[in-house]
């Protein structure tokens, strides 16, 4: 058996390479914040929550109690239980966060109903522990759907996830905003993007050029050019950039800085509008869920719950961080609270939005 | 950071653990993708995105890594050849270059044919083993060249030596294995 050393590295196996025990070698900053960038996209990686403030306790501590009160008031018939364990939905700030992250949400918590022997996807869905399959909340049988839902596993959410981002823009792509529609900024985005892309090769080839210029290798380079992209592309970038002479580097870095300026505005209009539409969206559903609930005892709940997809949907659209007591003092504003619940006896309802429970 | 604990961050802050995954290995895995693709006029942005490749896959198919059999290092090293192979293939394809081996990977020139009679794996283990026997600096000689594919100018750069030492250094340790295992110089 014959191999060249290269050969006999390409097919080491990581724990045979483990024994040689490579070094590390360090890297620009800028370049690692490059390479860290683009596994974000590429994995729907985004950055954890800020944790929470003292006040942020206090006003989830006050939403749950709502949340109980509600809860109890829905089901008089069920034995009392111990004073101890009046806090039945105890939802921990890490499993809201892992709800939060998931671009599902909203889809999931409003596919059942509160009627009949199942419990609404909105009353489990702060209790819930992503990854298992409960098939009894609180003595009450949870839904097959709900139980699916719990049952993914990470990686499955992850590629839902990506495949969301990525591909499944279709129900906002009429919607109107600045004028144009989310179908045509997109376009315009990819079309710029593409525009960067070959200026950034075009600016890489110039750099190249220089070298083999250097060399006397200058036939090399262009026969190498040609090889390595797109006829049209190469064409291009020698008729506007290329006198015959030398490359005009000036001009290349202009349109290079235009190119990425209009991207980057794009981006912004994308992000913009689809906070617009998704806000929209949970306004028409805010009516509608309470036309439906209104008589019901989950009502309040599911408000609540509502009120956290909505904030999901807002910050997943924007692809930005935010802090979870944001969250928690939606959940408690008076506005809310004051659909849910308006028989609700509240002691403050005033600037904060924190409601005490006598 | 150990391994042990980027594994119990990626559990806890999987965002923050890719963040320094990436900090402490980029450069590793820019090296061993540059070093298989070198020649190929491949542009530095084919580089970072096959890296950014290198860290998703990583990141995507964790559950698959296991502590007990490999470093995080090692297993990103390999990761990042295979992917690097792949493109190089993909952009000979583009060139219709056929002047590449039949399985598309680029040889140094330099290179050294090691002959066998061993099973493969023995033979692979054997020589890493005999490459880390070796001592400093011939070891790093050796990994630089034939693993990250680096010029002798570059190694000698980064390990503060002339580049006529590392050569002859190179040339040495090449011998050696030859020795070893029989086999003759490309």
């Amino acid at each position: 058996m014959k191999k060249t050393l290269s050969q006999i590295f390409d097919e080491a196996t990581p724990e045979e390479l483990s024994a040689l025990s490579p070094e590390e070698i360090p890297l620009e900053k800028e370049r690692r914040d490059t390479i860290f960038a683009a596994v974000r996209a590429k994995t729907g990686l985004s950055p954890k929550k800020k944790r929470l403030h003292w006040q942020s306790f206090a006003a989830a501590a006050a939403c749950v109690c709502v949340l109980v009160g509600a809860l109890a008031h829905r089901k008089p018939d069920k034995p009392d239980k111990p004073v101890d364990d009046d806090v039945i939905i105890g939802y921990e700030p890490q499993t809201v966060d892992m709800l939060l992250s998931r671009e599902d949400f909203s889809d999931i918590l409003w596919a059942d109903s509160a009627t009949g022997d199942h419990v609404s996807a909105g009353s489990v869905a702060g209790d819930i522990v992503l990854g298992t399959n409960p098939r009894i909340w609180n003595d009450i049988p949870v839904s097959d759907e709900l139980r699916a839902y719990a049952a993914l596993d990470t990686d499955t959410l992850l590629a839902i996830r990506i495949a969301r981002r990525d591909g499944d823009d279709t129900k906002l792509a009429d919607y109107i905003y600045d004028g144009q529609t989310y179908r045509q900024i997109r376009q315009a985005r990819d079309e710029a993007y593409e525009r960067v892309m070959n200026l950034l090769n075009a600016q890489e080839i110039v750099d190249t050029y220089d070298i083999y210029r250097g060399t006397d290798d200058e036939p090399r380079f262009w026969e190498k050019l040609a090889c390595n992209l797109e006829d049209t592309l190469y064409y291009e970038i020698k008729q506007t950039y290329y006198d015959g002479i030398r490359f005009d580097t000036d001009a290349l870095a202009v349109d290079l800085a235009t190119a990425q300026a209009e991207q980057t505005r794009l981006e912004t209009l994308i992000r913009s509008c689809r906070r617009a539409y998704e806000s929209e969206q949970a306004s028409l559903r805010d009516l509608h869920d309470y036309t439906v609930y209104q008589n019901d005892g989950a009502l309040v709940v599911l408000v609540a719950c509502n009120a956290l997809s909505d904030f999901a949907a807002d910050v997943l659209a924007a692809y930005d961080e935010e802090t979870l007591s944001d969250i928690y003092f939606t959940l408690a504003t008076p506005a809310y609270l004051g659909i849910a619940l308006p028989d609700l006896p509240t002691s403050d309802t005033s600037n904060t939005g924190n409601v005490m429970i006598p | 950071m150990d391994d042990a604990q980027i594994l119990r961050l990626m559990r806890k802050d999987p965002n923050a653990a890719m963040r320094q995954l990436i900090d402490q290995y980029a450069g590793l895995v820019c090296a061993v993708v540059r070093g298989k693709l070198r020649g190929a006029f491949c542009l530095s942005s084919d580089i970072e995105e096959c890296v950014a490749d290198v860290f998703s896959e990583f990141y995507l198919g964790r559950a698959a890594y296991d502590p007990q059999k490999a470093s995080i290092k090692a297993y990103l090293c390999v990761i990042a050849r295979h992917n690097a192979a792949d493109l190089l293939r993909k952009r000979q394809r583009q060139r219709g270059d056929l002047s590449a081996d039949a399985d598309g990977t680029a040889e140094l020139a330099d290179d050294l044919v090691l002959e066998s009679t061993l099973a493969e794996k023995q033979m692979r283990r054997t020589v890493f083993d005999a490459i880390g026997a070796m001592g400093e600096p011939d070891r790093s000689i050796l990994l630089q060249k034939f693993y990250y594919g680096r010029t002798s100018r570059e190694i000698a750069d980064a390990l503060g030596l002339s580049v006529s030492n590392v050569d002859t250094r190179a040339s040495r340790a090449l011998q050696k294995l030859r020795d070893l295992f029989g086999g003759t110089s490309k």
